[in-house]
């Protein structure tokens, strides 16, 4: 066997994987289940709700492509494998990545944001802004040819993105038209008047104008810095790809983490009660009441001295910042598994009373087969809503942790770091804004998805809203 | 008599096409109770909100006319609709417990609304609102100001809510249900305090209720609503003595009486409201059903005002008018199921035995000095600072293929006791012996052996069934938890038995429970608990959340299952006309003690305790001059601080010193009546 690369599996490419094979696996359960198949059709037929799960499907495809980490073989050296691990989007990006300036470059610039002192060939020396080494590189007359050339490849990208967005569009049409056996034209009118169960129409927009704003982006990565450099000379374009996935690990994985622990002690403090319920209260009203972020601190330098005092755990320096932010998965998870649980508490509570529990106890049924059978299910819509709802701020929490210093490892990117690194760019004169503004647009289009896809998962599930309407 | 309030063709709309009112008139007059009755789903508390414009979101008035003393109220601005709403019209709701501000002082809650109506504020709003509180016959009025609902009962609740609708001086009452959320000498109570309201002051009253005993008792006009509209019409006395209506009459057979047979049921149920109707109604339901009835919609016979009703029978009959109603002409081609002088039908002879025939069973389950109590902890440390003695030492038997009914009102401690029975709450203290074995010190081995033999049957078809699972799961689940049936084919096979016995189709496994109605799901509780061949079945008011016609198919069928199976019941209930069609013995508890106990037609004829006597006269009955009225005083004390002696001496018309010394020992009667009273009723 001769892959051209190694395939590396860190330990959240590995939990993020099994995670996506468990939402599968939950779409089969739910395919065969009425009752839930009409929730979530509810959520197919919401406009705003698909719209955001359009733009976080585009964010999952974006750190999925991030999270297959390969290392790829030195040439010429037989099997020896390189120390650094990448990943298809670096691949993918490869030009991105690789085109690093000297240091801070504006957005679309063709020059440095500093002066230097530059040698001319006649050996006089000049300070000025030199050229950047890659960023417009392929003009000889930037000055004059800069507008024109990205005007050009602007609306190049539009065409390309508009084929596509219409490529899409038909193939929605024809899925549409042979699914409800009708005309594709007759389809596309359903669509465009929302006529369709599913929110298409909402669907198609929403990608329609995704693919408006990323095809230039695209066409214009090539050659320039779209969103400029930092301080190294990183594309910060290619940095806000890269922090999605960290927001994704984060958001997801912390919320795996905690949920078996508020599920399982919310309904054993609910159902058992008693003395059960009094040391599950006492430990989340401890935990609760000390300040998280000391906690979390606490937790993130201790396990960084562990980290750093076994340096032989790891191969390359990705599968130490890996078990970095693994560990603050861990360390967020399991000190935010409170609030579901107090929830779950509450909501066990009010279902032991109910008479088809009561019926269970009256058959024998034992009461680990209750809270499994009779509980479990019926608090599952809490669970779920909840857990779309803590993925926004636990993204949130993790920039705040990355700003304040305890986050992910310095060499993973994130939307934290990328924002604690602003706070030196803001304090310049000029100021360099562009790598702040690039992780808070990005950060608000993830976190406002999530949660207008919250609200909407909240809805469809809320028995009291649906009586409504 | 010129009508205070006259609603013609009122159509109301809500969101998705539902029609719950579609056509409905009818006239109040002044010093008159107009009764509303029907099943639940047919759209008797839509017309309400529709009359006080309190439509939910979306709904809207989609046809008709509301006159108000001559006043459109459809023509009125949400501003004067307002002043409307209280003051020439209000309305009481049917839960006492959430029409009430709960932060709120009850004396400041009226003084609201005596403010909104151009009442008197300050001091003179005060005194006026006491004055009301006092009308409504809650003693030590003007210190009750100042409680919080919390402090009130359920009653004094329902007086408050009273109180508020009197204080813009309404001319006309909506009461919604107003009694259905209370026990029945508590009922008895709110009702003689509505009537003599309405006496007092002239007002006109739409008493909407499902209860044809408070309409019995209550109304001067009755009117008939069938799925949005209303089918009969008449006086209160023509009504009862000759009701025309298919439905109407086979309503008011439903109805439980003592020693009746098979009682009468209406087949199906009520139509969604979404349907478009092509004919009559009722035709699907109706056994008189004609072609004709499926095609086009009847039209009202008989005089305005009057007794009239909306059937094809009618059609070439002419009726009487409402003073010569005993001579009601019987329609023609009802051939001899129903009779039309009487208010009950002529019943075919009962297939079933009669209760008395029957050979008495051995002793399934016997009871010696229950008690199930309480702890109150209070604190940081959770000190026991004192106990509510929910059941406080009772005794009963339970003999196979026999009833036990288990009476009293709410709070009496009777659903606990059966559980506790189940061992479902532990007891306190006393015996539990179940075929001979005593429940309290069993292990958990030997207990789960002995649950298949006694199962439960609850009180809210809504909350016993888990609604994550299917149908064939919940029936299989006390099968497979007792391991009663190995393999799985014979288990499905079992369930699909038991649910041809309780009467649905064996297809229906694979459903969810939402999708059946109240009734179905209670035949599916039902199964349930035969599912484990049980020899002990505890009901807990297992039709009080039922329509009438639904109670008559689950009572038929339990007394069904009872002859087959020789069940013995513990009949858990506070409907006294469901107990005596029911039950053979009966035990009457009263704060957490029986206070008489017996065979039901000694205890039910011929009452000995006070409590007892009181119990049924309260209860409103259609029979024409049913039993004379006793009113009982207060409310059931709380099981925390019950009183000395004898708990019911307190609100006892005969209690005399020593009933406050000491509990009366229990005396026998014989025949196995059973009395705990110092100064019993003379048999």
């Amino acid at each position: 066997m001769s892959l051209p690369f190694l395939p590396v599996l860190l330990w959240t490419d590995a939990l993020l994987f099994a995670l996506l094979a468990a939402a599968v696996a939950a779409g089969f359960y739910v395919r065969r289940r009425e009752y839930l198949m009409l929730a979530w059709r509810r959520v197919a037929g919401d406009g705003l709700g698909m719209a955001a799960a359009t733009v976080l499907a585009l964010f999952l495809v974006v750190g999925l492509l991030d999270s297959l980490h390969y290392r790829s073989r030195l040439e010429g050296a037989g099997t020896v494998w390189s120390v650094e691990v990448e990943s298809a989007l670096d691949a993918l990006a490869e030009p991105l990545r690789r085109q690093v300036e000297k240091t801070y470059s504006a957005p679309l610039a063709d020059r440095l944001f500093s002066k230097e002192t530059l040698e001319r060939p006649d050996g006089s020396q000049v300070r000025d802004y030199p050229r950047l080494k890659w960023g417009a590189a392929h003009l000889s007359d930037p000055e004059a040819g800069l507008a024109g050339d990205v005007a050009r490849r602007m609306v190049k990208g539009e065409a390309v993105g508009l084929v596509l967005w219409l490529l899409i569009v038909a193939a929605v049409t024809r899925t549409v038209a042979r699914r409800e056996s009708i005309s594709p034209g007759e389809a596309w009118r359903r669509i465009r008047r929302r006529e369709t169960p599913w929110a298409w129409r909402s669907v198609l927009l929403t990608l329609g104008v995704m693919l408006f704003l990323a095809a230039p982006l695209a066409a214009l990565s090539g050659h320039y810095h779209v969103f400029g450099t930092d301080k190294v000379g990183q594309d910060v374009f290619f940095l806000t790809l890269k922090s999605i996935r960290t927001a994704l690990v984060i958001g997801t994985l912390t919320t795996l983490i905690m949920l078996p622990f508020a599920a399982a002690l919310g309904i054993l403090a609910g159902y058992l009660g008693g003395w059960v319920d009094d040391v599950i209260q006492y430990v989340y009203t401890t935990l609760n009441s000390i300040p998280g972020v000391l906690l979390i601190a606490a937790a993130v330098l201790m396990m960084q001295v562990v980290i750093d005092n076994h340096p032989q755990w790891f191969a390359t320096a990705a599968e130490r910042a890996d078990a970095r932010l693994l560990a603050l998965c861990f360390i967020l998870g399991i000190t935010s598994w409170t609030g579901l649980c107090r929830l779950l508490r509450g909501e066990a509570l009010k279902l032991r009373e109910l008479e088809f529990i009561q019926a269970a106890r009256a058959f024998g049924v034992s009461p680990g087969g209750i809270m499994l059978r009779h509980i479990l299910p019926n608090v599952m819509h809490i669970v779920l809503i909840s857990l779309v709802m803590d993925f926004s701020g636990l993204v949130l929490a993790e920039a705040v942790l990355s700003y304040v210093g305890i986050g992910v490892d310095p060499n993973t990117v994130s939307f934290g770091t990328m924002i604690n690194a602003a706070r030196m760019e803001l304090a310049r004169e000029p100021a360099v804004w562009w790598s702040l503004a690039a992780a808070f647009s990005f950060m608000l289009a993830l976190v406002l998805s999530a949660n207008l896809f919250a609200d909407s998962v909240r809805d469809a599930f809320d028995p009291r809203l649906r009586a409504r309407t | 008599m010129t009508a205070l309030l006259e609603v013609s063709d009122l159509k109301v709309e809500l969101p998705g096409g539902l029609r719950p009112v579609d056509g409905v008139s009818l006239a109040v007059g002044a010093g008159e109770t107009y009764a509303l009755v029907g099943e639940s789903g047919c759209g008797k508390s839509m017309t309400a909100l529709a009359l006080m414009r309190l439509l939910p979101e979306g709904g809207g008035i989609a046809g008709g006319q509301v006159l108000l003393s001559g006043q459109d109220l459809r023509a009125l601005t949400e501003a004067d609709m307002r002043r409307v709403r209280g003051g020439a019209m209000a309305m009481i709701f049917q839960e006492p417990a959430t029409s009430l501000n709960p932060v709120m002082p009850v004396g400041r809650q009226i003084m609201e609304a005596l403010a909104r109506h151009g009442g008197p504020g300050g001091a003179a709003g005060r005194a006026r609102a006491a004055a009301l509180l006092a009308a409504v016959g809650i003693p030590d009025a003007e210190a009750r100001l100042d409680e919080f609902p919390f402090r009130l009962s359920g009653g004094m609740k329902q007086r408050v809510m009273i109180a508020m609708a009197l204080a813009g001086e309404p001319g006309l009452l909506v009461a919604d249900e107003p009694t259905t959320a209370l026990d029945v000498t508590i009922q008895a109570q709110v009702l003689e305090l509505l009537a003599r309201i309405q006496r007092e002051r002239g007002m006109g009253m739409l008493l909407i209720t499902h209860d044809l005993g408070v309409v019995a008792n209550m109304a001067s006009r009755v009117g008939v609503m069938y799925a949005g509209q209303v089918v009969e019409e008449g006086g209160r006395e023509t009504f009862f003595q000759a009701p025309l209506h298919p439905y109407s009459r086979r309503l008011i057979s439903a109805l439980p009486r003592p020693g009746a047979g098979r009682l009468e049921t209406i087949p199906g149920t009520v139509p969604p409201l979404g349907r478009a109707f092509s004919g009559c109604r009722f035709s699907e339901r109706c056994l008189e059903a004609m072609p004709r009835c499926q095609t086009e919609e009847p039209a009202w016979h008989g005089p305005e005002g009057g007794h009239r009703v909306r059937c094809h029978l009618y059609m070439s009959v002419p009726l009487a008018c409402p003073t010569s109603v005993v001579d009601a002409p019987s329609p023609p081609d009802r051939g001899e199921r129903v009779g039309v002088r009487g208010i009950f039908p002529s019943h075919p002879p009962s297939p079933l035995p009669s209760p008395r025939t029957r050979g008495e069973g051995d002793t399934l389950l016997a009871v010696r000095d229950l008690q199930v109590h309480f702890p109150v902890r209070k604190g940081l440390l959770r000190r026991q600072v004192g106990q509510v003695k929910a059941v406080d030492g009772i005794s009963l038997t339970v003999q196979a293929g026999r009833t036990l009914a288990l009476v009293g009102e709410s709070g009496c401690g009777k659903t606990t006791a059966g559980k506790a029975m189940l061992r479902l709450i532990e007891p306190t203290g006393g015996q539990v012996l179940f075929a001979g074995e005593d429940l309290a010190g069993l292990s958990g081995g030997r207990m789960r052996a002995l649950r298949a033999g006694m199962q439960m049957i609850f009180q809210d078809p809504y909350g016993s069934l888990d609604p994550r699972m299917r149908v064939g799961d919940i029936i299989a689940e006390g099968i497979s938890a007792l391991g009663l049936e190995a393999g799985r084919e014979a288990r499905e096979r079992r369930v699909a038995g038991l649910l041809a016995d309780v009467g649905l189709s064996p297809e229906m496994v694979g459903r969810y429970p939402h999708e059946f109605s109240g009734g179905q799901r209670q035949r599916i509780a039902i199964a349930r608990a035969l599912a484990v061949q049980p020899r002990l079945l505890v009901c807990d008011e297992p039709t009080s959340a039922l329509d009438v016609s639904v109670q008559a198919q689950i009572l038929n069928l339990v007394r069904e299952l009872q002859d087959r199976f020789k069940l013995g019941y513990l009949f858990i209930s506070h409907n006294l006309a469901v107990v005596e069609y029911l039950a053979h013995e009966v035990a009457v508890m009263y704060l957490g003690r029986v206070v008489e106990t017996g065979p039901v037609r000694d205890v039910l004829s011929r009452p000995r305790h006070p409590y007892t006597k009181a119990l049924l006269s309260a209860v409103p009955t259609v029979e024409p001059g049913g039993r004379p009225r006793i009113i009982l005083k207060g409310d059931m004390p709380s099981p925390m601080a019950p009183p000395p002696g004898c708990h019911f001496h307190p609100r006892c018309p005969r209690a005399r010193p020593l009933c406050a010394e000491r509990f009366p020992e229990e005396t026998a009667l014989g025949q196995g009546h059973k009395l705990a009273c110092h100064f019993p009723i003379s048999g």
